[in-house]
């Protein structure tokens, strides 16, 4: 493919998809993918969880990586300006035609109930991309905390963001210091001897636990990616 | 010079916008509203609302908005190049490492730590968003329909068809 091809693929599947980032996801998969093959279901998947790990709108990174592994730096150039464009043009066009009669009663009218009918689809989007990401208690406890200091007028959103991260990764590094202290102590029960059978239980227990605490899977590859997928598989839906 | 400040909001936005364009309403609102009062908050319910008809990421197209109505079309590529800088910046970083590897550990923990935050922003950007776009009981009606057509029929009904038909409902009932 060519890097006039990669950027009108970008630029079409941008322009003619409605409804933000997310929603350009599936239809790049069709047309890359399933109908011109020119990435494997194995590269996408590897490098939409890239995109979505980075700061950034996920299209974009997307883009990126994808035209990068295409044809390098000149086809990541074109995919972005293939994704970024319809964007801008569409928001250009809206802002210079449309603007000037959003006060007009009609469409004014109109407005107000789109935006209500988008605030039941932002809660819908927002309930179907947070499930993923909360899977225990305390996860659910460190994201209200950043809500409410997000939704504190004067508070920076992004002081909320670096204060709840930094807070979630203290925590599961001491859950994993934690744990490998427990998993040591068992091993030395055991290399001393004592009552066996009951030892062997013990780790058992322990490790079953440590292996569903995800905190311990962040350096394990093979878990981790797994999960990882899983988390995609859900974004996408 | 407001060409700079637009360029400084929009890339710490950018940097900052883990988990895609929705945790950002809240930061775009803070930096966009109440700090530099670029737009209204009024105004930035109508672009979200908007941006979900329109073509591309929320992000870009907030950004394109704000800049566009703060310095015309100057304005709008300003603030769109620097909300998109960081992830050029980002990507080409790590771009042969992840291509090589898969993942990166610390890319990885990065993103598990921030998970919890990132879903904190996403859930105060619907709280925020809805308690403008939602003034009166007919708004109320219109929200939980849309959102219970969505949870039902997941992926049978497209979104923005969903939209238009709210807003038809706001002119005509």
């Amino acid at each position: 493919m060519t890097i006039l091809r990669i950027f009108a693929a970008f630029f079409r599947v941008g322009a003619l998809t409605l409804g933000g980032g997310l929603a350009m996801i599936s239809v790049l998969r069709h047309e890359m993918v399933v109908k011109r093959a020119w990435v494997g279901e194995e590269d996408f998947t590897r490098e939409l969880s890239a995109a979505m790990s980075l700061p950034g709108a996920i299209v974009i990174n997307f883009s990126l990586f994808s035209g990068y592994r295409m044809r390098g730096a000149p086809g990541a150039a074109a995919a972005f300006l293939g994704a970024v464009l319809p964007s801008l043009l569409a928001i250009i066009l809206v802002a210079l035609l449309l603007f000037p009669y959003f006060s007009h009663p009609t469409a004014a009218a109109f407005l107000r109930g789109a935006s209500a009918s988008v605030a039941g689809l932002l809660a819908h989007t927002a309930f179907t991309m947070c499930r993923p990401m909360i899977t225990r208690a305390p996860q659910l406890i460190a994201a209200m905390i950043a809500a409410a200091l997000a939704l504190v007028p004067g508070i920076n959103p992004i002081f909320a963001l670096i204060a709840v991260t930094a807070f979630v990764f203290r925590l599961s590094s001491v859950h994993r210091a934690r744990a490998i202290k427990r998993d040591d102590a068992v091993n030395d029960i055991n290399a001393g001897g004592g009552i066996i059978r009951d030892n062997t239980v013990n780790s058992e227990n322990i490790n079953l636990a440590n292996s569903n605490n995800p905190a311990n899977n962040i350096n394990r590859g093979d878990n981790g990616s797994g999960d990882r997928n899983n988390n995609t598989e859900d974004d996408k839906r | 010079m407001i060409l700079l400040e637009l360029l400084k909001s929009f890339f710490i936005i950018g940097a900052f916008a883990f988990g895609g364009g929705y945790s950002t309403i809240t930061m775009i609102e803070h930096e966009v509203v109440t700090i530099h009062g670029w737009i209204t908050s009024a105004e930035l319910s109508e672009l979200i609302a908007v941006a979900q008809m329109t073509p591309g990421p929320i992000g870009v197209n907030a950004a394109t908005y704000a800049g566009f109505r703060v310095a015309g079309l100057g304005g709008a590529a300003v603030a769109t190049a620097a909300f998109t800088l960081p992830s050029i910046i980002f990507c080409s970083a790590l771009i042969r490492l992840l291509a090589r590897a898969g993942s990166v550990p610390w890319v990885e923990t990065l993103r598990k730590s921030v998970q919890p935050a990132v879903a904190g922003l996403i859930i105060a950007a619907v709280l925020a968003y809805g308690r403008s776009a939602i003034p009166d009981a007919k708004a109320v009606v219109l929200a939980v329909l849309t959102f219970t057509v969505l949870t039902v029929w997941r992926d049978k009904v497209h979104p923005v068809l969903l939209i238009l038909c709210g807003g038809a409902a706001g002119i005509f009932i």
